[in-house]
């Protein structure tokens, strides 16, 4: 196929893998930048595919791998939002009290992807 | 209507300070074939597009341009916090730190501040997209300039990822514009 995913390290298969230990309930602390990396690494494959897919939508192949990536950036979002609080604004996902979206660091900052 | 999501499109933390860079980044933030004028080029033509695919094709690529625009601006954030006076002068940039201290402004590489004469916008979706095709191309080339100085991974890593991009959209508006051809059924030569 045409879409250049391949650009990232690593493939869909290898992404999917990433998805790591997630239905798991045990307390083991988030690495805030391993799972921040693996949501940037999905929701690229998603944003080549969506370009992909407008100018092919009946493309099978591609369609399939964006409905898979899509649901997988759900649950890492939802993985990041438990341990960290919103990553998307305007209500996409709600807030604890106090106000949790402008809490720092933001992501130009060099400490974003740590959070230290 | 747009979301704002709390992380870049790839990764940036640059650890090397290099004013230098800082000063040619501008080139893909405020100059002529940089990222604003990239985003503000498709965001404008998509009104009159002709077909769904093309209209949705410009919306999205519109939308990933503002996320490199945020790169774009982190690098050279990056690169200016914490810099001297005497630093940022030594870099060339003494008129930028008079006019903007350490903020993110869009000019360009010289320091020529952004102007939307940089990019057109008809309603002529052949001549649109064949702009939007160059641009893509001119970006790319600015991009390989931007690599040429610089042995840092950390600025190197986010540029190789951004030039890539520059070809897939180029290859997109490549489609784009065979999907106008057969809209047109092939009645015109161009």
């Amino acid at each position: 196929m045409n879409y250049g995913y391949r650009q990232w390290e690593g493939n869909s298969q290898g992404n999917r893998q990433a998805r790591g230990n997630g239905g798991c309930q045990c307390a083991m602390p988030v690495d805030r930048a391993k799972l921040l990396w693996d949501i940037q690494r999905t929701d690229f494959l998603i944003n080549d595919l969506q370009l992909y897919l407008d100018m092919h939508p009946d493309c099978g192949a591609a369609l399939e791998d964006f409905n898979s990536l899509s649901q997988l950036s759900m649950e890492l979002k939802e993985q990041y939002y438990q341990a960290f609080g919103p990553i998307i604004n305007n209500g996409y996902q709600s807030s604890e009290f106090p106000w949790q979206w402008t809490e720092e660091p933001w992501p130009w900052q060099k400490n974003f992807m740590t959070g230290r | 209507m747009w979301y704002y999501e709390k992380k870049l499109q790839y990764p940036i933390h640059i650890k090397r300070c290099d004013l230098k860079m800082a000063k040619v980044l501008a080139a893909q933030l405020g100059g002529p074939d940089g990222e604003l004028a990239a985003s503000l080029r498709y965001m404008n033509q998509r009104y009159t597009m002709p077909t769904g695919k093309i209209k949705g094709l410009l919306t999205d690529i519109a939308t990933e341009e503002l996320a490199h625009v945020e790169m774009i601006s982190t690098m050279m954030y990056q690169l200016m916090e914490g810099a001297t006076p005497k630093q940022l002068q030594e870099a060339g940039l003494a008129g930028y730190f008079t006019q903007h201290g350490r903020a993110v402004f869009p000019a360009d590489a010289n320091g020529v501040p952004f102007t939307t004469a940089y990019f057109q916008s008809m309603d002529d979706p052949v001549t649109n997209l064949h702009e939007d095709m160059a641009a893509e191309q001119k970006a790319r080339t600015t991009y390989e300039h931007l690599m040429m100085q610089t042995d840092d991974p950390d600025l190197l890593e986010p540029l190789r990822f951004l030039r890539q991009r520059e070809v897939i959209h180029f290859q997109r508006f490549g489609e784009a514009l065979d999907e106008v051809n057969f809209h047109n059924g092939m009645k015109k030569v161009h």
